[in-house]
């Protein structure tokens, strides 16, 4: 469902992302590691159609993101690390929006919004401007927007920022259920015990190059731990790398 | 005084970075910057020749410097406050740093002056390329010695600091007294008040036009120019004080500009009376974010969807999200308020310009072609201005919130084509009534007004898309507060390169208004006429057509390529 090719970011002379590539099927949750600074953002913006890749392609649903964007963006549904919505429209009127731009028709769209709102308890806040909304509620209005038109790719960068307990709670509950009704996760984190979790594959990105992917079971095989949890294995390959 | 390098460096070392990240970034500032000297020789040079010009064809009429000088320093004093009052309004009550400044130990005045010296700066720079050629030209002119030109920005500067405190004070009492919960009321106010100023100011425009055929325009010109010359009005005593430095009259010129100080000072002493009595309550009250009206989402959405039916859902939300955003945004309507002030006054301006007195009906007709032609040229100005306020910033107004946009399954193209048919209508209704108003007080016939209003549509349209083109490749989402969009050097380039295309639209314009009213052989033949108005009207949607297309293909390129 998404395939990374030796994707490469660079700015100027500073490589961000070397020769990314990663093949992920479809209806699973898939966590990409690493340390602050190792280049998920800059891949998960690339994978967004938010930045250009300087060389290497990306396949989302099949679709070309460089040439064939639309489509790719037509599936694809985004949740940013820092929800930076527009102020000074109501969280309704935010997915009324969106559902415009995704062609949603006004009947779907009405329940469609509906749902999502209760899913995310924002109903009480639903005619209220976003620029009154907590960081948390902005977190959850971000989520309800790449939800609200059934996209099939997920990404998802540091969802449990600014999250409470309930509400990090039932997104990761959410999470299990939307890969359980196909939609495949790309989730972006540094919470470890998140990723050990959720997961059903991962990578660990240092220094803007992949430096290993599988299964949670592929790592502890590749690191010779098999009783070890996440993060002890992770400390120890970015560790190892760091000193390199 | 501390505080004040604390205040205003993050500025200066934004500047430094722009320039310093290098690439096309450091491209963009190199161009703005020999854009700006360009302009600024262009205005030394034509304000000279002006001067030598008029010395040269007016010697019945000489012109004391002290007139023009005043009416200069009046224009820019009246466009430096406007713009201190929104970008202190922003600066004070809206800036993204605020919570980190407030939550910091500097004490009030400190706070107050490095926040003025923000205002002074944003606000500031445009009236230093204005103004210092004109300076400049003015003393060349009159053979000014070293001590004008070391005496005169020194004047300057402590009269238009005058402006800029007083812009503060008015940013500081407005956030007082009218809560940010009412901002859509204001704006209902504001738009009755411009709907009342506009009809006004057709009525004034068209109601005195017998009467003041007979009078003289040299006679108006010298009764303004007393008018002017009131000793006790800041604007004539720092024009006093230019001509006596002009003069070589230091002692003079030094009095007048300390009395200029003790009312910077006074004003000063207020803004810091104002702050320390209100700041806080208004700050507060600016945080309560809910409005009067409880907004009902689904209402709004269903008169969007009744208003544009036949429009693509894409198109439908990108235009109904930039009303919403525009009519929710407080600094938005004050500056509307503000422009539309500017507007009226333009209207009454030109309603009291006739022609020469016994003048032959050869000089009349060229006199009005003239005053037809220069109708066109004002009313495109003060649409330029309106649109580097409100729809040059547009793209860049998105902010950190054009993520959505960018991922979203709509290309950017799209979205620049969704923000132009936003902003056309209301531009163009706009440019309508300036256009219209301003030949209906020169007695335009049936004709020539309609072709001025559609004139003024075909214009609107370049306009706007220029507006969003150079606004996407001069974008900056990176804001602290939005004022600084309008006031960058983006707004400045959109502007010189607007000049250009309406010395490229005066071309086919210029032809219509001279065929059309001097020509006497075409005034007997209506198909001649018809076919005259016909043929300038498509090139002059040609020439627009085609500064809409490359604006935008340039714009959406530059997006696309961040």
């Amino acid at each position: 469902m998404i395939t990374l090719k030796n994707v490469t970011k660079k700015y100027g002379s500073f490589v961000a992302v070397n020769d990314v590539s990663l093949e992920i099927p479809s209806g699973g949750i898939f966590a990409f590691l690493g340390v602050n600074g190792a280049g998920k953002t800059t891949t998960i913006r690339m994978m967004t159609g938010i930045l250009r890749p300087s060389s290497g392609s990306i396949f989302l649903g099949g679709y070309n993101l460089l040439t064939e964007p639309l489509k790719a963006k037509a599936i694809t549904g985004y949740i940013p690390d820092r929800p930076n919505l527009y102020p000074k429209l109501t969280g309704r009127e935010f997915l009324y929006f969106i559902c415009d731009i995704y062609r949603i028709p006004a009947k779907q769209a009405d329940r469609r919004i509906d749902e999502v709102l209760e899913e995310y308890t924002l109903v009480n806040w639903q005619d209220e401007l976003v620029e009154s909304y907590s960081h948390g509620m902005k977190q959850r209005l971000a989520t309800c927007a790449a939800l609200v038109h059934d996209p099939k790719v997920l990404i998802v960068d540091e969802p449990m920022v600014g999250l409470d307990p309930h509400g990090a709670k039932n997104l990761k509950d959410a999470f299990k259920r939307y890969a359980r009704q196909g939609i495949t996760i790309f989730l972006s984190t540094h919470s470890l015990n998140v990723a050990e979790e959720l997961a059903d594959n991962l990578a660990i990105i240092q220094k803007g190059s992949i430096l290993t992917t599988g299964t949670l079971s592929d790592i502890r095989a590749l690191t010779g731990k098999q009783d070890e949890g996440l993060e002890h294995m992770f400390l120890e390959l970015t560790s190892a790398e760091r000193a390199h | 005084m501390r505080a004040l390098p604390l205040l205003i460096k993050p500025r200066i070392l934004t500047m430094k970075n722009r320039w310093c990240v290098g690439g096309k970034q450091t491209l963009k500032e190199i161009t703005s910057l020999v854009l700006c000297i360009l302009l600024m020789y262009g205005l030394y040079v034509s304000t000279l020749s002006g001067l030598k010009d008029m010395t040269r064809r007016v010697e019945s009429f000489p012109i004391d410097p002290v007139v023009p000088l005043t009416m200069i320093l009046a224009t820019l004093f009246v466009m430096l406050f406007l713009s201190a009052s929104v970008s202190a309004l922003n600066s004070f009550f809206m800036a993204k740093d605020l919570d980190l400044l407030l939550s910091s130990p500097i004490s009030w005045s400190r706070y107050l002056l490095g926040r003025t010296c923000d205002v002074g700066f944003s606000s500031s720079w445009m009236l230093l390329v204005f103004g210092t050629p004109l300076l400049f030209a003015f003393g060349n002119f009159y053979g000014a010695g070293l001590d004008f030109f070391i005496g005169a920005p020194a004047v300057c500067f402590v009269f238009f600091s005058i402006a800029i405190i007083a812009g503060v004070i008015a940013a500081l009492l407005f956030g007082w007294l009218i809560p940010p919960q009412r901002g859509r009321e204001v704006a209902l106010g504001l738009f009755v008040i411009g709907v009342v100023g506009a009809y006004l100011s057709i009525g004034l425009a068209t109601s005195g036009r017998p009467a003041s055929t007979s009078v003289d325009s040299a006679q108006q010109l010298r009764e303004m120019s007393l008018w002017v010359r009131e000793p006790w009005l800041p604007t004539s005593s720092c024009a006093q004080a230019l001509y006596k430095l002009l003069h070589g009259t230091r002692g003079a010129a030094v009095i007048i500009s300390a009395l200029h100080l003790c009312v910077a000072s006074l004003l000063w002493l207020v803004a810091l009376a104002l702050s320390a009595l209100c700041y806080q309550r208004a700050y507060s009250r600016a945080q309560s974010d809910k409005p009067m009206f409880r907004i009902n989402s689904r209402a709004t959405q269903r008169i969007s969807r009744w208003i544009l039916p036949l429009c693509d859902p894409p198109q439908r939300a990108l235009i109904t999200k930039e009303i919403k955003l525009f009519s929710r945004d407080l600094s938005h309507t004050v500056q509307l308020g503000m422009l539309l002030g500017i507007c009226f006054v333009y209207l009454y301006n030109f309603g009291i310009l006739t022609g020469p007195k016994d003048a032959s009906p050869t000089v009349l007709r060229w006199w009005h072609a003239f005053l037809m032609t220069c109708n066109i040229c004002l009313s495109y100005l003060i649409m330029t201005s309106i649109c580097s306020r409100f729809v040059f910033p547009s793209v860049s107004l998105e902010g950190q919130a054009f993520w959505v946009l960018q991922s979203s399954p709509v290309s950017l193209a799209e979205m620049l084509r969704g923000k132009c048919r936003s902003w056309f209508v209301p531009v163009s209704i706009m440019g309508v009534v300036i256009f219209a108003s301003g030949a209906m007080a020169l007695n335009a016939e049936g004709p020539l007004l309609l072709a001025t209003s559609v004139a003024s549509v075909i214009l609107c349209y370049g306009l706007v898309n220029l507006a969003i083109g150079m606004g996407a490749i001069f974008s900056q989402f990176d804001w602290e507060h939005a004022s600084q969009v309008s006031t960058n050097v983006g707004s400045f380039v959109f502007m010189v390169v607007s000049m250009i295309f309406l010395a490229l639209n005066m071309i086919p314009l210029g032809m219509l208004f001279g065929a059309y009213i001097i020509v006497p052989e075409f005034a007997d033949n209506p198909t001649d006429r018809a076919l005259i108005l016909g043929l300038s009207l498509t090139a002059l949607f040609l020439i627009n057509r085609i500064i809409a297309g490359w604006a935008l293909s340039a714009g959406s390129k530059a997006l696309e390529a961040q």
